[in-house]
């Protein structure tokens, strides 16, 4: 996992550019691969827009961060990913539900989004991406989130409670499931099967 | 589809406690039940081993929990498998545009708390403040004292006169209840004693003794003369 260095952060707190230049370049790349594969398709055109409101939110409050609590920055920074997250699925939720657009229509969104993909995007237009993709999509909130923080950026174990503000213990029965959901709907495609 | 709806009861038909005041019916769900009825409800019923069940349970949860992450490494994907699920490169000026937003924002942020600042100090400069004048001093000084006096003569007023009263009055009323016992000789506290009884109760005197008071006479009746202060 990538650390700070503490004299970085200092200096961004005081506002020095090249300070929170180098916090964007180092964190950009696991906020917005984490924002991709949990906030999964639907949000696909924003996810960047996404990601550069979290930076805000981050740099608003980074007077507040205290190196010497012993939290590291680079959790600090991901429970404001993860806040981020859950806020924007809510108010989804919230507007879906006073809409009563149901189910039918979030899997629509999906569709849409799948056609309007470029030729040039190779991975994710292998049928494999596609299916991990799906299966991940399909996983709860909670669970996906562990699963993304601890497969894809592999965070620790206590850095991902942290995150998530739960035990330790939970993330990891959280994982537990989520990769036995995962290994279910994956099985066609897993050399080992079921 | 709601087959069958209740008629809205007649008012005449409800019982006195659920008769409203005015004689319009109550506002009734159409399940046929007091939207506020709940108010004359006691206590939920609750299952006479609710908190055991409860502990139960999440005792149960626990231990699943605790199961299941003791197993969170017994299944791992195959080496690159999720890497096919591959998340697209960041735009080129992501991290300057990103930048870029972050500076906007905190150079706001300054320019308001500048406004902020500059506001108050024209505040400040505007704000006239007024010269005491010379007797000021005297002035406060005076109402001081006089205002101090005023509370100690109060204060005296008071000390001087409700707990007086208040314990005269007590007094009276206990002299009052004592001249009526006396007169009445029903309590036994107050009847005389009997003259010699106080010698033949005490056993044994030494035979040297001598009594350091000698009464004359027998105390056969005793006035109380009780006098009302003007």
């Amino acid at each position: 996992m990538i650390e700070l260095d503490p004299q970085t952060i200092r200096l961004a707190q005081q506002g020095v550019e090249d300070a929170c230049r180098t916090i964007i370049r180092e964190l950009h790349r696991p906020i917005l691969a984490t924002i991709y594969r949990f906030l999964g398709p639907r949000f696909r055109p924003d996810y960047e827009d996404i990601a550069q409101e979290i930076f805000l939110k981050l740099f608003r409050s980074i007077e507040r961060f205290d190196h010497d609590r012993g939290v590291k920055f680079t959790t600090w920074a991901f429970t404001f990913v993860r806040n981020h997250c859950f806020d924007i699925l809510k108010k989804r939720r919230i507007t879906s539900a006073s809409l009563s657009i149901g189910d039918e229509d979030d899997r629509q969104w999906e569709f849409e989004d799948t056609d309007t993909r470029k030729p040039s995007e190779t991975a994710e237009n292998t049928e494999l991406g596609r299916k991990i993709e799906e299966a991940v999509s399909c996983l709860g909130d909670e669970q996906r989130m562990a699963f993304v923080l601890r497969e894809y950026e592999g965070l620790e174990y206590q850095v991902i409670a942290d995150v998530m503000n739960v035990s330790e213990g939970t993330v990891k029965s959280r994982l537990h499931r989520a990769k036995e959901a995962l290994r279910q709907r994956l099985a066609p495609y897993l050399k080992t099967g079921t | 589809m709601v087959d069958h709806i209740e008629p809205d009861p007649n008012p005449d038909e409800l019982r006195p406690e659920e008769r409203p005041e005015d004689g319009a019916p109550r506002e009734e769900s159409k399940e046929g039940v007091k939207r506020d009825s709940w108010l004359d409800e006691g206590y939920p019923l609750v299952d006479a081993d609710f908190v055991g069940s409860t502990l139960e349970r999440v005792l149960h949860d626990r231990s699943e929990i605790e199961s299941e992450a003791a197993r969170v490494d017994q299944f791992r994907f195959e080496e690159g498998f999720l890497a096919y699920y591959s998340e697209p490169k960041p735009s080129t000026g992501f991290v300057e545009e990103t930048l870029e937003r972050v500076a906007a924002e905190r150079a706001d942020g300054r320019c308001i708390r500048t406004d902020e600042e500059h506001e108050f100090h024209v505040l400040m400069e505007h704000a006239h403040v007024p010269e005491p004048g010379a007797d000021y001093v005297d002035r406060t000084l005076s109402a001081v004292l006089r205002n101090r006096e005023e509370q100690v003569t109060a204060s005296s007023r008071t000390l001087v006169g409700r707990p007086f009263s208040l314990v005269a009055s007590i007094a009276a009323l206990v002299l009052c209840a004592v001249v009526i016992l006396w007169k009445d000789g029903s309590a036994s506290v107050t009847a005389p004693i009997p003259w010699g009884s106080l010698v033949t109760d005490v056993e044994g005197p030494d035979r040297n003794f001598v009594l350091p008071i000698v009464v004359q006479h027998p105390i056969t009746d005793f006035v109380l003369e009780v006098r009302e202060d003007k």
